[in-house]
This record gives structure tokens, sequence and C-alpha cells, in this order.
């Protein structure tokens, strides 16, 4: 392991659907502000390891360490307080609210007023509110979303409602970002737009990456390291030149008589 | 009405799309209106100070269910027990209020203090709703199976605990239902009107609701889940609990409901408020609860269970006979979900 003791460790993590093993001894470790990219082909697993470190599956054996805390013992709803946000393949938010209302909504989670202090200590209640404003503001000037902030978000483009994902994902200030294949449905000026994003969090911000995506140019582009699953195994990990070249990845890409 | 002809002004003037926002929001209230003139037109009797009480009085007992079940249906839930759980909260807090000169006690030699027949109702209905929310949240089970479970053996249990009404009730528990305070509207020639307790519960009920709903944490976060489930967890609300929660407020008005029922006819029956859930679900859908989650409104819901209760009164004062009620009612239930859904669009 590395002198920086990661961010997240997952330890030999195996995850059985009945007969199916969706994950096979999968150990991995995200560094302190890094992108590390997830590949492979459909049905490799990717995602059940995404559902795992955020806790929506339970893992049959193994353990996922986060700041050294084992997440598999960690209720659900403790992941996000905790400094984990994602996205999902398949966007989810609340379709029927403005931009500017679905970031909010995260920020709620953080918001200590109920109705009591509401009552009782008004002015606690205002500033707290304005605090959280002001930083999902700031998240909207950042991914570009102000002619958006108004807008349905179940009357957007696709492409817009994933950078509205990724900005409810961000206003929870996470410390570790789970992105579920955040370029799926794009075009290329808009997979690029997301791309320098994705960037832009790396650059600016305290907060390490995991990202799935099946764009090999671009997981090649903005990823510091990939690691590469196959049926529910780990069959590489590197820097991206590296797994580029690596024989056991082309052939379970291309199929084995290519190799 | 000013605040409609005020609202048409600006809107006619400015943009038509406020104008909009404004129908679809208050919709139903109109339409409320417009029966209630309607009514008053066809007949003489209906507005009449004491007809409007008894309109508002016979909606309470589904007030109360519509309630909770609107706060269920923002969860993406149903719930289908309510009528059941009521009739049991109902028997079992009737037993425990019977005068003990009544021909036929349950408890012979009993005499306990009124706060017992009424912490018993409210905890049966707790109870049940407790275990509702677990075998949703916990268990995975539809919601719908779950309270059509809970539906038949809270029914069951009534009929056990007892086959035939529980009547001469102690007329402590019966001001609960009968009961009316500030006797201080005069009527000519009658004496002087007063708002009835089931009214004043319904009205407190629906206030707390609301307040809970738009301005508490717990209420942010029953919407949250109806409007998406997952994004709901991944910031961080604990879904079961919530859930667990809101199926056990819906129970706990289903007793208190059982409560208001027994007093006012003063006698338990494990037959009471078979169906009562439907019209409940039928009000909180009139007033604009979403049944796909994550829409609806107390305000909404009471306005949906007056739709109800008007239409119920002012046929019975057109003599109207019960078999065409139940069809326009159905008709009525029907075309408020097809305005629903269109003007959703």
């Amino acid at each position: 392991m590395d002198a920086s003791s990661p961010v997240l460790s997952v330890e030999s993590v195996t995850l059985d659907f009945g007969r199916v093993r969706a994950l096979d001894e999968v150990s991995l470790h995200v560094r302190p502000r890094e992108i590390l990219a997830i590949i492979g082909p459909n049905g490799a697993g990717k995602t059940s390891l995404l559902n795992c470190i955020s806790n929506f599956y339970k893992p049959s054996s193994g353990r996922i360490l986060f700041n050294g805390r084992d997440l598999t013992r960690v209720p659900p709803h403790r992941i996000a307080s905790l400094g984990i946000a994602r996205t999902f393949q398949n966007i989810a938010l609340y379709t029927g609210l403005s931009t500017l209302d679905n970031l909010m909504a995260a920020r709620h989670v953080h918001m200590r007023s109920g109705l009591l202090e509401c009552v009782l200590y008004w002015g606690f209640a205002h500033r707290e509110d304005l605090h959280h404003r002001r930083v999902v503001e700031e998240i909207i000037k950042f991914l570009e979303m102000e002619p958006i902030r108004k807008a349905t978000v179940g009357a957007l483009p696709h492409g817009l409602r994933k950078r509205v994902e990724l900005g409810r994902a961000l206003a929870l200030e996470p410390r570790l970002l789970l992105l579920d294949e955040p370029m799926t449905g794009m075009n290329q000026e808009e997979k690029e737009a997301m791309a320098r994003y994705i960037l832009d969090i790396h650059e600016q911000r305290d907060v390490s990456i995991v990202l799935i995506e099946h764009d090999m140019g671009l997981v090649m582009d903005i990823a510091d390291r990939v690691v590469v699953l196959d049926f529910g195994r780990k069959i590489a990990e590197g820097p991206p030149d590296e797994i580029k070249r690596n024989p056991e990845v082309i052939k379970a890409y291309l199929g084995q008589e290519h190799a | 009405m000013r605040a409609t002809t005020s609202a048409e002004i600006r809107a006619k003037g400015l943009n038509r799309e406020r104008w909009n926002a404004f129908l679809r929001k208050y919709a139903i209230v109109l339409i409320f209106l417009g029966m209630v003139v309607l009514l008053s037109i066809l007949s003489d009797a209906f507005l009449a100070p004491r007809n409007l009480v008894n309109v508002v009085r016979q909606i309470s007992v589904m007030g109360l269910l519509a309630i909770g079940v609107t706060m269920v249906i923002i969860t993406t839930g149903i719930d289908l027990s309510l009528g059941s759980v009521l009739a049991l909260a109902a028997v079992v807090a009737a037993s425990l209020a019977q005068r003990s000169d009544w021909r036929e006690v349950k408890y012979p030699g009993l005499d306990v203090p009124l706060i017992v027949p009424i912490v018993a109702a409210l905890a049966i209905g707790l109870l049940c709703g407790t275990i509702n929310g677990s075998l949703v949240a916990k268990f995975k089970i539809p919601p719908f199976i779950a309270t059509l479970g809970m539906m038949t053996v809270a029914r069951g249990f009534a009929l056990i605990y007892s086959d035939r009404p529980i009547s001469g009730l102690k007329d402590s528990y019966n001001f609960i239902g009968q009961g009316e305070l500030l006797q201080i509207f005069p009527v000519a020639g009658q004496r002087p009107l007063g708002i009835p307790i089931p009214v004043l519960i319904l009205a407190a009920a629906a206030i707390a609701a609301h307040v809970m709903l738009t301005s508490t944490r717990f209420g942010r976060y029953i919407y949250a889940i109806g409007g998406n489930e997952q994004a709901a967890r991944i910031s961080g609300v604990n879904i079961d609990r919530v859930k667990i929660s809101v199926y056990a407020l819906s129970g706990l008005l289903a007793g208190l409901a059982g409560l208001v029922l027994s007093s006012r006819i003063g006698s338990g029956q494990p037959g009471l408020a078979v169906g009562y859930e439907l019209d409940a679900i039928a009000a909180a859908v009139i007033g604009g609860t979403s049944l796909s989650g994550g829409i609806g409104t107390i305000w909404g819901t009471i306005v949906g269970a007056l739709i109800i209760g008007v239409l119920n009164n002012g046929l019975d004062l057109l003599n109207v006979s019960a078999y065409w009620q139940t069809i326009v009612k159905g008709s009525i239930i029907v075309i408020a979900v097809i305005i629903d859904t269109r003007k959703n669009r």
C-alpha cells in the first residue's frame, strides 16, 4: 500500500445474488483526491460494487473501509453524512421540483432546525437556511446551471438532468464522489462538458472520485488509475497507459480469439 | 372571491402563466365553491347553519382517516386497513367505557376513568399502523398487500373481541362524539349552535399534520421519499424509519377516528366503517394527492373530504336515491383524477 493512506479500501468483497456471484473477492483502494475509473464489460459488477460502497447492497463477505470505518456496519442513511455522495446510471432526481430545490433538498439533511427551532429560535433557522442557499448557489455557478436554476427538472433534457444530479451529489459536500456512468446517453459535446466538470471538481475540491464509464477514450483521458472488472473479478489495476496494453483487458473486451 | 378577481386582473395584464398556475393549484377549491353555490340555489335547506355544521360533523371521521392516508400516499404507499383498525379501536374503547348499570356489560364491575378507553383506542391504532409500516419498510411487502392483510386481520380481531355492538356507554365518553363547544351562535327558535367536538378534533389534526408536512424535517423527508426514494436515501434520509412512522401515524389517526365514531353513535360495533378507507383515499385523491407519490397537501385533502360531504348531503336534500348517490360519487372521483392527470401533463 502507498504512503498516503487510502480514503476508501474495498477488502475482498464478495456479493452473491442467490447462486449468481456478482462480485468475487474484489479489493481496491481509492487514494485522496484521485480519480479512479472502474471499467469492464456489461455485467462485470461495476454498479454492484458502487452499490456496495453506497450501502444499497450488503456484501456477502469482505469489508469496505471509509476513513477507517467499516461501511458494511453503517446504516444506509448515515452514508451521506459520512461524506459519500453518488449519482445513478438512470438518474434519481425529484422531477417535480426545480434545479434549485433539488439541490436544496440534498442540503436539508444537514439542516438541524426542525419545527421547534423554527418557532422558538427563528433567527438560527434563517441563518442556517441562508448558509445552505449560499453553498447551493455556488454549485449552480460552478456547474453553469444558472439558466436552469428555476426550471422543473422533469422537463430538462437528459444531458442537463445528469448535470443537475452531479450538482445534487456535490451539494452534500462529499469527500468521496461515486459517479455511475455520468456520460451515458450524451452527445460528444455534452460528454466533453461533463468531463471538464469532473476535472474541475478534481482540481478545486478536496474529494476523491470513483467513476464508472463506458467511453474508453474519456476514461483514459481523465482517470489517474483504472480498475478493470470482468465477471465480478478484478482482472487489472493501474495507470491508463498500462491498462490499454494489458493483454487480460484486451481479451476481456475483445474476446478470446483476438488475444 | 376577491382574491380570484385580483389574481385574474394581474394575470390578464402580465402573464397567463400565473393564472394557469393559480388555477392548477386552486381548481379544487373553485369546484367546491361552485358546488356550494349550486346546492344553495337548488335547495333551501342547504345553507341553514345547522345543516352546514352537520356536513362538517359527518366528514370528521372520514377526514381523520384521509389525513393519515394522505401522508401514506405521498410516500407512494397506500393504507387499506383504516376502516378495520377504526372498528377494532372502537370496540375495545367502547368496552372500557360502558356504564356499570347497563344490561350487557363486557367487563362487569369495571369502572375506569375516561382516559383509559381514549389511550386504548390510540394505542391500538398506533400498534396496527406500526405493524403495517414494519411490513412495508423492513419486510419489503408492497403496501397494498401489507395493509390488505391488516384490513382482514383487524376486522377479525374486532369480531372476536365482540360479535355484537357494545352499547350503554358513559355520557362522558359519548360527549367526545356528540358534544359541542362554544354554544354561542344564535339560531332563531332553537338552542344556540356550537362547534361539534369531532370537528374540533379534525381541525386540530389537520393543522398539526399540515404544519408537520410543510415545516418540519420529517415532513420534508415524507415528500422526498415520495419524490424519489433513491434520491432521498442517498441524501441521507432514513427511509425505513420515516415509512414506519407514517403508517404508525395513519393508524393512530384511525384509532382516534374509532374513538370519535363510536362515541358519536354511542356504541362500539365490529362492523363499523367498512370501506371507509376508500372514501378517505377518494378524499385525498380528489384533493390533489398523487397516487404516484411526492405530491399532496392536507388542505387539499380536507377540501376533498368536504366535497364528498357536501355531495352526500346535497344529494340527500335533493332526494336523490342512495343507489344513484353511489354512481354520482364514483363518477366524480374518476373525473377528479382525469382532471388531475391532465393538468399535470
